[in-house]
């Protein structure tokens, strides 16, 4: 675009506007553009917008001797969607006339005395548009109107027989039109943002020119601009820009902190003198939504700068910008900025998240307390925030999860764990489902977030298990009704047996009945899925009728669990033959182990180990895939694995074995 | 009120504030050179009269004033330059005008009063038939004789800026004494006598003279008739020297007559006069008049 600027004609007019004290004080503004503040300067800036935007802007000129302050401008700006925004200006400021006085009064006072000649220049209205294609690029385009009005007084003679009569008339031309621009802004990273704008790039008049403004019109050449910002350190941002036109400008802001930002700037013009020919001095205070700027434009030569120049050296086609020419004064500008909607500037941005894994629903209840994700998270500021993430499941979670608040420092980027509350309904997914997980991250109370990010998040079925034992236990449910149920029920129908039964062995024959009742009903069965990935809950093993091992140890569990029996998962990995890994079950039977010969005179056939009140009981191994052959065989079996596997392959000192308390 | 609260109400004032900037933006004043003498142009009337008046070029006495004033108490130092001819005098004269001299029922004149023996600083005037002419069409005018009028021809003895008195002791009016100083000396640089100007371009004026108000009045000029007409009179109101006369108002005057005169009058007038036992105004000045006669084109 640059290149196409070049061969498009003579630079004329310079990309400069004064309807901010930010851009006068920072002079090199292009690339700065981030809000609707003189967005004209790089319509592509808009889009940095939050929300609605709001400017106004005042001047006055202490080197005139005026009292009092120019309406400049105000300025609406709005983003929509993600990537488009649009801005309107309205400037009444963007004016300058230049008068050539009377010489001559007609018959005063009968006529009003009215200047020889007036000529204004103005673009009360500009309009600007931006899209961002992604991240890091993003284009404008703009258009501002320009009106152009000669202003003739003019004189008649009539000569009668007894009187010559002067009489004086004001006529006026007008030539209106929309001046196009477009740029590119392009931001790799936070630290470096580089903005290209070509100016007049099209004209658009409206109407035909009169003759009598020809002499006095703007130059419409087409400019070109490149302008580069970077962050030279957190505190310093360095500005640049050049043109076409032979004017540039440098400048720097330095934002120490609390809100306040000392901007100066130098700008330079070839065809001036000295070539650096002003200077641009501010200060900027931002608070919350509203955000202040105090600007002062210094001309080193005052020459023709002070509201009077001759008439024979006026030349309309050294104007190159109506806001910034040589006929500009030294000026104060103020500058009130507010944000509406949302209306903060992010402090915090979201780098990357990820997911820890999938969600097992089993285990939903894990994940208030271990991580489902982080989310890498950078203080863009230049203060230390305190950022809290959030992250939020539609139809799953009631409401968003948000972690403790961390500090991090300014440029730096830090893993906030996520974590997640669902609610009950996860546990009704049946198969795997793929749900979008929103990570919000928030460095203020009181704005609803800085920063935005959707990932996606892996529901595993509700009978789906990782195949760590630690979250078998979350398929055991001794609270279900159908479970409690079944227990009591077993339990009444063998009452007099347990009634007959030694008090001290009550546990453990209440585990066998249970045991031997399911012996009747169920039947060791594969997963469906040929998976040990796939865990039933008990009711669906009890209503099913049979399972695998982990259906069964779950199952059994369960109903232990129900009548207050303590029980253990006994995981078994076996190093050379990890295939073969097997779950079964100890059960405690509260028997003391002095009197372990109550419950069987082999001390092989169970297991001294301390219950959840640290004291040393009895428990029994259990082998449930045997469980068609009723409780005996199912402890022979548990009791020879658990001797082989622990007491032998010492299992449990080597880390193959684990064994799991459930209650 | 919390910091949130004190802030929207200091954005409502600030804002405020700024909206209430209601000056314009200040203008650009491109200032011409003669911008300071800022002329006033008045038109001149030519009152329908068959009273023969006499010229402006050589009176500094507009047509309108010649018949609103009865009596007039003259002293012109008077330069005609057109170009490769330039002709100075100075004068004098003093009339009273008396009853209307009436031809054919129309007032064709006033005879001149007799004033007695006037004097101009001591020196007696000379008192001469005042004649009244009578246009007659194509034929030459016809000269009626009417009381008396008063002339000094002082050609090389006019002092500019000096004081002048005129005396003199009439039977009915008893004693007269008008005193006035004379004009400063008047020379004028542009536009300069034979000169041709332009009507596209404005027109610098510059002249040199002090003492008096500068006034500078344009007339048509027949160079076969030799007359004059008055068509506008600019009024300087700061007498710098310089004023400027834009192109488009010269373009505007009648194209049928190419010459025109520029006459500059720099002159002290006193209009309040009153003589004992006389009735009407009575204006008494001493003008310095310089005539430029140039060809607009």
């Amino acid at each position: 675009m640059l290149g196409l600027i070049l061969i498009t004609g003579r630079p004329d007019l310079c990309a400069q506007s004064l309807i901010t004290a930010r851009q006068i004080g920072l002079a090199a503004y292009g690339a700065e553009v981030r809000d609707s503040r003189g967005f004209s300067l790089n319509p592509a800036g808009l889009i940095l917008m939050r929300d609605w935007d709001f400017t106004a802007t005042t001047y006055g000129s202490p080197t005139l001797g005026r009292d009092g302050f120019v309406f400049h401008g105000l300025t609406f700006g709005k983003r929509f969607l993600e990537n488009e925004a649009a801005a309107f200006q309205y400037s009444p400021g963007t004016s300058m006339r230049f008068v050539v006085p009377p010489t001559i009064n007609i018959d005063p006072p009968n006529n009003p005395t009215s200047n020889d000649r007036e000529i204004e220049y103005a673009e009360p209205f500009s309009i600007g548009v931006a899209h961002r294609f992604d991240e890091h690029f993003s284009v404008g385009l703009g258009a501002r109107f320009r009106r152009e009005t000669l202003t003739e007084t003019t004189y008649e003679i009539i000569v009668g027989d007894t009187a010559t009569f002067p009489s004086v008339s004001v006529e006026e031309v007008r030539a209106t039109g929309w001046n196009v621009d477009a740029s590119v802004l392009w931001r790799p990273s936070d630290l470096f943002s580089l903005g290209l704008t070509g100016r007049n790039l099209l004209t658009l008049a409206a109407g035909d020119t009169p003759d009598e403004l020809s002499a006095y019109r703007l130059p419409k050449s087409a400019i070109g601009e490149i302008s580069l910002a970077t962050r030279a350190t957190r505190t310093l941002l360095l500005a640049a820009s050049a043109g076409t036109d032979q004017a540039g400008a440098v400048g720097g802001e330095w934002t120490p902190g609390y809100g306040i930002a000392i901007r100066g700037g130098l700008y330079f013009n070839a065809k001036e003198s000295p070539t650096a020919y002003a200077t641009g001095l501010g200060v900027g205070w931002s608070y919350e939504f509203l955000e202040l700027g105090v600007a002062y434009l210094h001309f080193f030569d005052q020459t023709n700068r002070r509201g009077s120049s001759p008439a024979g050296e006026f030349d309309p086609s050294g104007i190159r910008n109506i806001d910034l020419n040589p006929y500009t004064s030294d000026r104060v500008t103020l500058t009130v900025k507010a944000i509406f909607g949302n209306i903060r500037e992010r402090v915090a941005l979201i780098e990357s998240v990820a997911m820890l894994g999938s969600v097992y629903p089993s285990a939903y209840e894990v994940f208030a307390y271990r991580p489902i994700g982080t989310a890498r998270v950078r203080n863009i500021s230049s203060e230390p925030i305190h950022a809290k993430a959030a992250f939020y499941v539609d139809q799953y979670m009631d409401e968003p999860t948000e972690s403790g608040p961390v500090t991090i420092q300014p440029g730096e980027s830090v893993e906030i764990p996520l974590t997640a509350v669902f609610n009950e309904r996860i546990r009704k997914v049946s198969t795997l489902t793929i749900k979008e997980g929103n990570v919000t991250i928030n460095a203020s109370p009181a704005d609803p977030e800085d920063d935005r990010y959707q990932t996606p998040v892996l529901i595993q079925g509700r009978n789906a298990w990782d195949g760590d034992v630690l979250t078998l236990r979350y398929f055991v449910t001794p609270d279900d009704p159908d479970v409690i149920r079944y227990s009591r029920d077993v339990l009444l129908n063998h009452r007099d047996t347990l009634i007959q039964a030694d008090r001290s062995l009550e546990s453990f024959q209440k585990a066998r009945i249970l045991f031997d009742d399911l012996a009747e009903k169920l039947m060791y069965v594969n997963d469906p899925k040929q998976s040990a990935d796939y865990v039933q809950y008990p009711t669906e093993t009890l209503r099913l009728r049979g399972g695998d091992c982990d259906d069964l140890s779950v199952c059994f569990v369960s109903l232990l669990s129900s009548i207050g029996i303590s029980t253990a998962f006994v995981d078994v990995v076996p190093p050379e033959r990890p295939e073969e890994s097997h779950i079964y079950l100890l059960f405690d039977t509260g028997v003391d182990p002095k009197f372990g010969s109550h419950v069987s005179p082999n001390p092989k056939r169970y297991v001294l180990r301390k219950n959840r009140r640290d004291i040393e009981t009895v428990w029994i191994p259990v082998e449930t895939t045997v469980v068609a052959r009723g409780f005996e065989e199912a402890w022979t079996r548990g009791a020879q694995e658990y001797f082989d596997d622990v007491e032998i392959g010492l299992g449990t000192i080597k880390g193959w074995v684990r064994i799991v308390d459930i209650n | 009120m919390e910091g949130s609260a004190m802030i929207r109400h200091l954005a409502a004032v600030l804002l405020l504030l700024i909206l209430g900037g209601c000056q314009q933006p200040s203008d650009v004043e491109l200032t011409q050179e003669e911008y300071e003498a800022d002329l006033e142009v008045r038109s001149v009337v030519v009152p329908d009269t068959h009273v023969v008046l006499i010229p402006v070029d050589s009176s500094a006495v507009l047509p309108e004033d010649q018949l609103e004033f009865r009596a007039f108490f003259l002293l012109n130092n008077v330069t005609h330059d057109a170009g490769g001819i330039r002709r100075s005098f100075s004068y004098s004269r003093v009339y009273a005008a008396d009853s209307a001299i009436r031809f054919m029922g129309r007032t064709v004149g006033f005879r001149g009063m007799d004033l007695g023996n006037m004097r101009l600083n001591g020196v007696p005037m000379i008192k001469l038939p005042h004649i009244v002419r009578i246009k007659r069409g194509s034929q030459p005018d016809s000269l009626v004789l009417g009381g008396f009028e008063y002339l000094q021809d002082l050609t090389g003895q006019y002092q500019p800026d000096q004081p002048y008195l005129w005396s003199a002791s009439t039977p009915g009016m008893g004693t007269i004494s008008q005193g006035i100083r004379s004009a400063g000396n008047l020379i004028v640089h542009s536009p300069a006598g034979g000169s041709v100007v332009s009507r596209e371009k404005d027109l610098a004026l510059r002249w040199t003279g002090a003492g008096g108000h500068l006034s500078v009045i344009i007339s048509s000029f027949d160079p076969w008739t030799n007359r004059t007409r008055p068509l506008l009179e600019f009024r300087s109101r700061a007498n710098s020297g310089r004023a400027l006369i834009p192109g488009k108002l010269l373009r505007e005057l009648p194209r049928q007559h190419p010459y025109y005169v520029f006459t500059f009058v720099l002159a002290n007038r006193v209009d309040t006069v009153v003589l004992q036992g006389y009735s009407g105004r009575v204006m008494v000045q001493a003008a310095s008049i310089y005539n430029s006669y140039v060809e607009l084109r």
